[in-house]
């Protein structure tokens, strides 16, 4: 009865088009792990007709006329034909991984297609099967080095495996695995990602009309999904590389009907520590651990388990000292098919990031610990009325536990708790219309309680405390309702070039302040409260896409303007350890970004690349600061250019090379200096006024794989930064008065040259 | 806890990383005022100064301006008088109580500037000793604890180092009952860092320990993280104009003084 009750509102809220009389042939589309395939291009043989599957692998395809031939392409999969009769509602369609050198081929048809069909701008889709072909840092693939060579993307620097999407911050991203928030997803302060690459399928980077069944987050959403284990055979990988090793096991634990997947990933960079006189007595390292259970109980049901766990370790001998980091995530679902055209998936959440330090040397005893911890439920329901429409409808309830910081220095402890509820829900429509006109529509509405349990505070001007508020626990101390409209709209010029506009209002409730502009393990967070207000991101973004008819190129062209109110900023003279309450050392104000993106592949032949460049501006007004000027942000980077290239020599070797290069990242450097407390001090007087030094650097790597009967072995190697440009870390002004200059201004670099070798084999 | 960061990163990049002087075209401002003044029950010493330039590597002196004075909350008001060494100082002591605040005004140019300090009980000290620091044999530590009564408020301590007369380091610690304060020292191992910072057997060393207001500690705290300013501690009469430094009245200041003598890491 509930379902007839949505199925009627939705047609009262979205007008929908007559079912067309048209033989029509409608499935799911999985690997043979049983895992859906998203953005799978189904095309008809020998005609311009096509789709591409929604991100559940579910496809719908008008035929012109039956018996007719259905074309299959995804990036590493092999091409897949298959021939229909009628119509027919139930295809299951299984596409093999592929290991030849049509593997090429098909990631290209696959992503042309996306780029000009898919109804919303501004997505990006991975897929990890490209991803091995593009040389990485030590070796190890790594799905957010990856995207950060997409337009629009930009890496937050070396040292931190932060990645800024369109005038946001790296915070300002919400990335999801398998609905499971994870933050700070770098390992070794961001030399790798979080994530085991072993362990994914797929991934999405909405950075334009963000989707209504998304939310939380005020630039971006990375939603990645896990591999499920093969429902019929059992598989072994292994990699050991110079400074990681991993490997993942999957199989069956009872055939067709439920798998297994496990993987895990290890670093021992502590080896190279020692030999060294100045770090011989640490130990650090990092492990995760992917973990997925899949059972299919009955024909239309799927229940998956997913675990992860990453943990970052830096500990001084004999545990003197020590911080630990890292994310921990759980997530049960259960998808049920109610029928061809009404499924439904149910999801129980849980999500933790914690740190914690600590030092007990020279009688210090001071420890610090912080944790951001969700649980959640969410529905999701997906209705496809006709072949032409979609609907996604749903919501997701988040209970929130914040210690932004719990802090024990000079016998003084002090904390900061807060709780909050997290109510969403959504609705969005897709329609088409025989004009090649699409839209897709969509509205979330979001109501954030701040519970009581742990003070509160009213502040002054001067960032003082001048009330304590107490509330019982769990009492609504402060409540947002946030309306957020999501608006996309595709016009098809040919079957090959498409025009998309989109607008898109998101709400982040959870935020975080960056100190000096760059993510890391310690970012405080803080959510909204009596003071804090929500972060309020509306973008208008348009574009063009085309890809040549032979689809061997693809192009397209973008331009965004996002308004983004209550930016937080930290005042001028605090940082993240100036106050344990956060209201006191932070002000609010506005920001804008704006810019284009250009972006061209080539996608077929033994030669494919790409080539994307993006122009883009990022300011900031808050009182304040600056003067109360507006002023440029510490991410604006005015241009951004990565250009890949993958050559494949024969069924062995490939070859692939990689060049960014960035602007120089804003810098607040003085603009005078004077004497006081005995010491040359540095006078600051504007916020980002200058430009660090532009960051560029080539990669390269090479491939040598080997095709035995009973395995596959891999030889991978690369060169990191190969003509050896020391990018900027981190400049300090220095006072120098023997030099006539005044003043030295010293960057430093982290990474040089670094050659990688590893070795993997696949069973 | 940045100072962790750093150094994981650091330790990430022991065979990578390198340091380099840049070129930078620093932005040029008019002048600012800068006023700098301690008021100790037997030392009384406030600077008028300007800012100078990123590229200028001539300090500027203490300048004359129209009058400097401290006055007392009772109303007391001391006239302080320019030095040939650019320093405004009494004519004879001033009596510095705990718990009472002191107001000190300077005027130039038309302008008017004032800071006001609390005094605050100073803090009880054990005798500074060099030790070493745990598994660091490259990092010589001299050390003090604070020995105040768990009951007490949180205290404020600004601590300066000096070496062969010349300031070696500084900084500032806050905290309750008793509770250590270490200042590093380097000591000359084959470990790369800046030579200044290397100490050597006979190196003539000072400790000077300052307790200091709340309001003192939030701006030298600022001070430290050296990326903006601190908000002003001083008023100008002119709220357009912005005025450099601190205003720091304490009962005295905790001084030792000894000779480093170099030994051996325990490990």
């Amino acid at each position: 009865m509930k379902m007839k009750q949505i199925l009627l509102l939705l047609v009262l809220l979205m007008p929908l088009m007559a079912a067309a009389q048209s033989a029509k042939i409608q499935g799911v589309i999985t690997d043979e792990q049983g895992n859906r395939l998203p953005f799978v291009s189904v095309a008809e043989k020998g005609t311009t007709n096509g789709t591409i599957s929604d991100s559940e692998g579910n496809f719908i395809l008008k035929v012109k006329q039956v018996p007719a031939t259905l074309q299959f392409n995804c990036v590493g999969f092999a091409a897949f034909e298959q021939t229909f009769n009628s119509s027919a509602d139930k295809v299951s369609v299984k596409m093999e991984e592929e290991t030849t050198e049509l593997a090429e081929v098909q990631v290209t048809a696959k992503h042309g297609r996306s780029r000009t069909d898919n109804v919303i701008i501004g997505v990006e889709n991975i897929q990890m099967s490209e991803m091995a072909k593009v040389p990485a840092l030590m070796g190890e693939r790594d799905v957010i080095k990856s995207i950060q060579l997409l337009p629009g993307v930009k890496s937050e620097g070396d040292g931190s495996c932060g990645f800024q999407v369109r005038g946001g911050n790296a915070t300002q991203n919400l990335i999801l695995l398998d609905n499971a928030a994870i933050y700070n997803a770098g390992h070794l302060m961001g030399v790798f990602s979080t994530f085991n690459d072993e362990a994914l399928t797929n991934a999405s980077l909405y950075k334009g009309a963000i989707p209504a069944q998304f939310g939380g987050a005020s630039a971006s959403i990375f939603d990645i999904s896990t591999r499920s284990g093969d429902m019929e055979n059992y598989g072994l990988n292994a990699s050991i590389g110079l400074l990681s090793s991993k490997f993942s096991f999957d199989g069956p634990i009872v055939k067709d009907k439920a798998s297994f997947f496990l993987a895990a990933r290890r670093t021992y960079f502590e080896i190279f520590l020692k030999p060294t006189k100045k770090w011989k007595d640490y130990t650090i390292n990092f492990y995760d651990v992917n973990a997925k259970v899949t059972a299919k109980p009955y024909k239309n049901g799927v229940i998956n388990v997913m675990f992860f766990r990453g943990r970052d370790n830096m500990v001084m001998k004999d545990d003197v000292a020590a911080m630990h980091w890292g994310n921990t995530a759980a997530a049960f679902d259960f998808k049920h098919n109610f029928s061809q055209h009404v499924s439904a998936k149910t999801s129980l959440i849980y999500s933790d990031y914690g740190y914690k330090e600590y030092i007990d040397v020279l009688g210090m005893n001071n420890a610090a610990n912080s944790y951001n911890r969700h649980h959640a439920i969410r529905e999701n329901i997906l209705i496809n009325p006709t072949e032409k429409q979609k609907i996604n409808v749903g919501f997701q309830f988040d209970h929130i536990n914040l210690k932004s910081l719990e802090w024990t220095f000079q016998n003084v402890t002090e904390r900061e708790l807060r709780d909050a509820n997290e109510y969403s829900a959504w609705i969005s429509g897709d329609w088409q219309t025989d004009f090649g006109l699409e839209f897709s529509v969509g509205v979330r509405g979001v109501i954030f309680d701040a519970l009581g349990g742990a003070p509160f505070y009213n502040i002054d001007d001067l960032g003082e405390i001048i009330d304590t508020l107490h509330f019982k626990k769990g009492e609504v101390v402060k409540q947002n309702l946030s309306i957020e409209p999501r608006f996309s709209i595709k016009q098809q010029l040919t079957d090959h070039q498409s025009i998309k506009a989109g607008y898109c209002r998101t709400t982040q409730n959870l935020q975080f302040v960056l100190d000096n502009g760059l993510s890391s393990p310690i970012s405080r967070a803080m959510m909204v409260s009596n003071i804090i207000k929500p972060q309020i991101a509306d973008q208008i973004s348009a574009g063009y896409m085309a890809e040549t008819k032979d689809k061997m190129y693809e192009f397209s062209l973008e331009g965004y303007y996002k308004q983004i109110d209550n930016v937080y900023d930290y005042k001028d003279g605090k940082d993240l350890a100036s106050a344990v309450e956060m209201e006191r050392i932070v002000l609010r104000g506005e920001g804008r970004a704006y810019g284009a993106e250009f972006y061209v592949k080539k996608n077929l032949g033994d030669f494919t690349g790409w080539f994307s460049y993006t122009l883009s501006w990022v300011e900031n007004k808050i009182d304040g600061i600056n003067n109360n000027d507006w002023y440029t942000a510490s991410n604006d980077r005015r241009h951004d250019i990565s250009i890949v290239g993958m050559y494949r020599l024969n069924h062995k070797w490939d070859l692939s090379a990689t060049w960014v290069f960035t602007s120089g990242q804003a810098l607040t450097a003085p603009s005078a200096k004077y004497e006081a407390v005995n010491w040359t001090l540095n006078y600051y007087n504007e916020r980002n006024g200058y430009r660090a030094p532009a960051y560029h650097r080539l990669d390269v790597g090479i491939n040598n794989t080997k095709e035995r009967p009973n395995y596959t072995r891999i030889w991978s190697f690369g060169v990191y930064n190969l003509y050896n440009h020391y990018n900027p870390y981190m400049i300090q002004f220095k006072n120098d008065d023997t030099k006539p200059s005044g003043t030295k201004a010293v960057q430093t670099s982290l990474f040089g040259i670094i050659p990688s070798v590893t070795y993997t084999i696949k069973f | 806890m940045k100072k962790l960061i750093y150094t994981l990163a650091a330790a990430i990049t022991v065979f990578a990383s390198c340091e380099k002087e840049i070129d930078l075209d620093y932005h040029e401002i008019d002048p600012l005022p800068v006023i700098e003044g301690i008021l100790t029950s037997d030392k009384t010493e406030v600077k008028f100064t300007r800012t100078r330039n990123m590229t200028d590597s001539v300090k500027t002196p203490g300048m004359k301006c129209e009058s400097v004075r401290i006055i007392a909350d009772d109303g007391t008001a001391t006239e302080l008088e320019f030095n040939s060494d650019g320093f405004y100082r009494p004519a004879s002591n001033i009596q510095v109580l705990p718990g009472h605040k002191y107001t000190l005004e300077v005027k130039n140019d038309g302008l008017t500037y004032t800071a006001v300090s609390t005094v605050n009980e100073p803090v009880v000290t054990t005798e500074p000793e060099f030790i070493w620091a745990e598994l660091m044999d490259w990092m010589q530590c001299w050390q003090f604890k604070i020995i105040d009564n768990p009951d007490t408020v949180e205290k404020y301590v600004r601590v300066d180092v000096w070496r062969n007369g010349k300031i070696y380091a500084w900084g500032t610690i806050s905290g309750k009952g008793e509770f250590p304060c270490t200042m590093s020292l380097y000591y000359d191992s084959d470990m790369e860092m800046d030579e200044e910072m290397i100490v050597y057997n006979g190196d003539k060393m000072r400790l000077e320990i300052m307790t200091i207001d709340y309001e003192t500690y939030n701006y030298l705290y600022g001070l430290q993280i050296d990326n903006m300013n601190p908000s002003p501690i001083f008023k100008c009469s002119n709220p357009d104009v912005t005025c450099l430094g601190y205003f720091s009245a304490m009962k005295n200041i905790q001084v030792y003084e000894t000779e480093y003598v170099k030994t051996e890491h325990p490990k």
